[in-house]
């Protein structure tokens, strides 16, 4: 059951391609200009508290008005209509919480804690709220079908304008929607579990319900341990059209869907969570019979001051027989020698759960320059579900040089539409054909062997044959290896100097 | 003696071979059985004596196909074809070895010592033996004919042995700089750029790679500062807060004509290495002047990434920018972020012009950096002085051992060389 019957075409050469064209990314851009214009005194880490819920209704207004199938009736107080031509009026903040309050109540099931007053208790002024109204009822948002859709889009861009805006904490960020895409394009979720275990605001379960060209055949499990991403989350599924069993939790101690197994995971976990702070991310507080902690029979150690394992464990732990796991990494993890990160790594790569890994440029993020690698898990490397047989290879992606800055951007970069394919189309080709040619210096399958032969650094520039594979070690590895080199070129420079003195004595002699 | 010299020809010392021709379905493999070397390989950094690196390799398999028989190691080879002739580059194999077929080799044969083969070469001055006007190229029957004069075989083995050693050591030293660079640079990346003695240091870990003290110098605590993580206590400003621009022109008239002259043209990419200059005497226009230790920086087309340290006093070209550190100590610090990938990609994002874009130092000041404390800059400085002082060193003695080996060359080969004293005949 497509929502938009005239977009529901079967198969579509880039099934991930923008609903949208160019001239919606500009609009877009100029609402949140605007938006940001209305702040006024509201600290910006807050703002997004004011803002976000009136897109959310603006958007359940907009259903009810189209007459969309299963769209919520709703309460006169909370039209937007009705809001509207109150705008100006000294009680529009009150007026506001009540339409809030007055929708929960309408739908206690549904919309249970999304949407707490807040607009009489702040500081907020007036008039800034009246605009806020103002520039969501453009028409834009009216005309013909395309108006929900183009609040989906706004909804989305603003979630990551406001994550962007906040920095970065503790290694969190907004997965750039090109890495999302990448993900999908290259597990391509169609049918069954989709799960997500920091799923932030939801955007891959988003993005895996337009590649299934909103089926209905997915069904999304996430989690998510703050508060109000947890309810920015479920709000943005609510928009998209999309159920889901969303909870609330950290996921390292409080596992709230403990007995799922997904056919899907997308993911983007913090990156290297726990080894900034002086506690640590909590390894501690886990209990040694955790099931998760176990990778083909063998117990696995914990490193304190670093999450990255777990969170692959985690993964593994929940995925089904068959299925297959897509996530964002540090990357460090692909190389690091810390013996507990060391161990988990080669016993995932031993037992043979890693498919592929992707390296990708080091500025797709809006507000790091960590290095960003994509690996991939699987359970179906024995085949099956239309997949190959592919036991004992790994593929490897160098995807560093792909990518471009983004227009007015100087220090974010993005993967365009022909980059998300070239990538995905080789995965493709690894895991349903046959083994993809080499390309060298962009991709090749290796042998578990070779791997070995690496001490398992599973840094794709050295199996594709990349120039600069030095460029994505770490500093500690690093660092030992080039002051080696140092010290033997200066022992063979000393013994060169002596023969050179020796020559020069002797053409001395000679004159 | 062993002194007695006689004219033989070129053909009787090796065998002339000609490549093959490389369909471009079967290059750019990184690894195989035998490196497929094309001429522009003679140019890559690391193979100014010895083929060491090449980007192109295949396997014995394809070899056959291609029909291409490998030249064994210790082969000299050289440009066959166009205009690559008349720069007379020519390097040795370590390898079995295909050439394509812009390029041929020299294949010594028995009895003849392979390193006094490249030397003799290396005398020659192949320009004089083009044939063809349109397309230069070499024939394979005319350099046979070449008469050279030969000397015994122990004295090739002294000549091979002498002029070895040199360019041994040369190589050496543009080895040891390549080191010394990747050393600097990643110890900058790690100290200014990851933060990585703070974060080790709030890990509870003893950071790699530095005393106790200078560990002490930084903080152990990274704290959230404008959205991105700050060492406590350092703060966020920009490159022009600790350098600045040396801006002091010369006329041309007014100038020595030994003055050393860098141009755009000398400056390697990728490397802070300066090799390589030309003098005052072959430039017209006005110049920028720059003392020994500046940092020059190319701002025309930033993006080909031409960064380097000032080996001597000289003038250089006004599309590259003098650079100096407001204190002394900040000189290794910024030359960290100048020559940093990062901060090149800025300066390119802001230049003006299509076709030539060009930079300007009131944009690269305004680059944003993390502002450290002045005792771990100074610390920073410290440790890596000892490695730019050694690069400089090793340019200064390779441009000296180059000197020599070009003045020893044709001494020892024309056989003007008095004989080895008596003591050190066997």
């Amino acid at each position: 059951m497509s929502r938009n019957p005239a977009r529901g075409v079967r198969k579509q050469a880039h099934p991930v391609r923008e609903p949208t064209g160019t001239g919606v990314a500009e609009l877009v851009k100029e609402l949140w200009q605007a938006a940001v214009t209305l702040r006024g005194s509201i600290e910006p880490a807050e703002y997004k508290r004011f803002v976000l819920p009136l897109i959310f209704l603006r958007f359940l207004s907009l259903r009810h008005e189209h007459r969309r199938p299963g769209a919520f009736a709703v309460p006169r107080k909370a039209r937007w209509s009705e809001l509207l031509a109150h705008a100006d009026e000294e009680d529009i903040k009150v007026r506001l919480d009540d339409a809030l309050e007055a929708l929960e109540e309408a739908y206690p099931e549904r919309l249970r804690g999304l949407l707490p007053r807040l607009y009489a208790a702040s500081n907020m002024d007036r008039h800034n709220v009246a605009q806020l109204l103002r520039l969501f009822s453009r028409e834009v948002f009216i005309r013909g079908l395309g108006g929900e859709d183009l609040l989906g889009r706004v909804y989305e861009y603003f979630i990551g304008e406001f994550a962007s805006s906040e920095g970065k904490r503790g290694g969190e960020y907004f997965t750039p929607a090109s890495i999302v895409r990448l993900l999908v394009a290259m597990l391509e979720p169609m049918r069954g579990v989709v799960y997500d275990p920091c799923c932030g605001s939801g955007g891959m379960f988003v993005q895996s319900d337009l590649f299934a060209q909103h089926s209905r055949q997915l069904a999304f499990f996430g989690q998510e341990s703050k508060e109000f991403t947890y309810r920015l989350c479920r709000m943005n599924l609510f928009i998209h059209g999309l159920d889901g069993d969303i909870r609330l939790g950290n996921t390292y101690f409080e596992d709230k869907h403990p007995t799922l197994k997904a056919d899907y995971i997308l993911s983007n976990p913090p990156f290297n969570d726990g080894s900034k702070g002086r506690e640590g991310w909590g390894a501690d507080k886990l209990s040694e019979e955790d099931p998760r902690l176990e990778i083909a029979g063998k117990r696995m150690p914990l490193a304190s001051r670093n999450a990255n394992p777990m969170w692959m464990m985690h993964f593994l732990h929940h995925l089904k027989e068959g299925g297959s796991a897509g996530f964002v990494m540090a990357a460090g993890e692909l190389s690091n020698n810390h013996a507990g990160r060391l161990e988990v790594r080669s016993t995932l790569i031993e037992s043979d759960f890693v498919d592929c890994v992707v390296q990708l440029s080091s500025q797709l993020f809006a507000n790091t320059q960590i290095p960003c690698t994509l690996w991939f898990l699987s359970k179906a490397r024995a085949g099956g579900r239309g997949g190959r047989k592919r036991q004992g290879e790994l593929l490897f992606i160098d995807g560093r040089a792909l990518g471009a800055m983004i227009p007015g951007s100087r220090k974010q970069r993005q993967l365009s539409d022909e980059d998300v394919e070239r990538i995905a189309s080789v995965y493709r080709e690894f895991r349903s054909t046959g083994r993809p040619e080499e390309v060298p210096g962009f991709a090749r399958v290796a042998t578990l062997q070779e791997v070995r032969d690496h001490a398992y650094a599973l840094t794709p520039g050295r199996y594709v044959g990349s120039a600069d594979v030095e460029e994505a070690e770490d500093f500690e590895e690093r660092l030992p290896r080039l002051t080696a080199q140092l010290e033997k070129e200066l022992a063979r420079a000393e013994s060169l100097d002596e023969r050179l003195r020796a020559l020069v004595k002797d053409l001395l002699r000679g004159a | 003696m062993g002194r007695e010299r006689r004219t033989v020809t070129l053909g009787e010392l090796c065998e002339f071979r000609g490549g093959v021709a490389f369909p471009l379905r079967y290059q750019g493999r990184p690894r195989g059985d035998f490196p497929f070397i094309k001429v522009s390989d003679l140019s890559r950094p690391g193979n100014e004596l010895f083929i060491s690196r090449a980007e192109h390799w295949v396997d014995a398999e394809t070899a056959s196909a291609l029909r291409a028989r490998p030249v064994p190691a210790s082969s000299i080879i050289f440009a066959k074809v166009g205009e690559a002739i008349r720069q007379n580059r020519k390097r040795l194999t370590t390898r079995p070895t295909l050439l394509d077929n812009n390029l041929m080799a020299a294949v010594p044969r028995e009895g003849v010592e392979p390193r006094f083969l490249y030397y003799l070469l290396c005398t020659l001055d192949f320009e004089e033996q083009i044939e063809g006007s349109a397309l230069p190229y070499l024939k394979a029957s005319v350099l046979e004919q070449i008469e050279v004069e030969l000397p015994a075989l122990q004295e090739q083995r002294r000549i091979a042995e002498v002029l070895g050693t040199i360019d041994e050591r040369i190589e050496l030293a543009r080895q040891l700089n390549r080191t010394l660079e990747a050393l600097a640079s990643k110890l900058f990346q790690a100290w200014f750029v990851e933060f990585y003695p703070v974060v080790a240091k709030s890990e509870g870990r003893q950071p790699l790679g530095m005393s106790e003290e200078v560990a002490a110098l930084f903080p152990d605590e990274l704290v959230m500062t404008e959205g991105d993580p700050l060492p406590q206590g350092w703060r966020w400003g920009t490159l022009g807060d600790v350098a600045r621009q040396v801006r002091e022109r010369t006329r041309p008239g007014g100038l020595e004509g030994s003055t050393p002259y860098i141009g755009l043209e000398h400056m390697p990419q990728r490397s802070i290495t300066l090799a390589h200059w030309g003098t005052a005497a072959q430039v017209q226009s006005q110049k920028s002047r720059f003392r020994k230790g500046h940092v020059l920086f190319g701002k025309l087309r930033p993006y080909f990434h031409k960064v380097g340290i000032a080996p001597v006093e000289g003038v250089c070209s006004t599309d590259i920018l003098v650079v100096e550190p407001f204190e002394e100590s900040f000189f290794s610090f910024v030359l960290g972020h100048l020559s940093s990938v990062e901060f090149v990609s800025f300066a390119n994002a802001g230049s003006d012009g299509t076709r030539m874009p060009r930079t300007s130092w009131e944009r690269m000041a305004r680059y944003p950096i993390a502002l450290p404390d002045e005792p771990c800059v100074a610390a920073f400085d410290r440790l890596t002085r000892p490695l730019f002082d050694k690069l400089l060193a090793n340019i200064e003695e390779g441009r000296t051992l180059l000197q020599l080996r070009e003045l020893l060359l044709p001494w020892l080969l024309t056989g003007e060389a008095p004989a080895p004293a008596e003591a050190d005949a066997p």
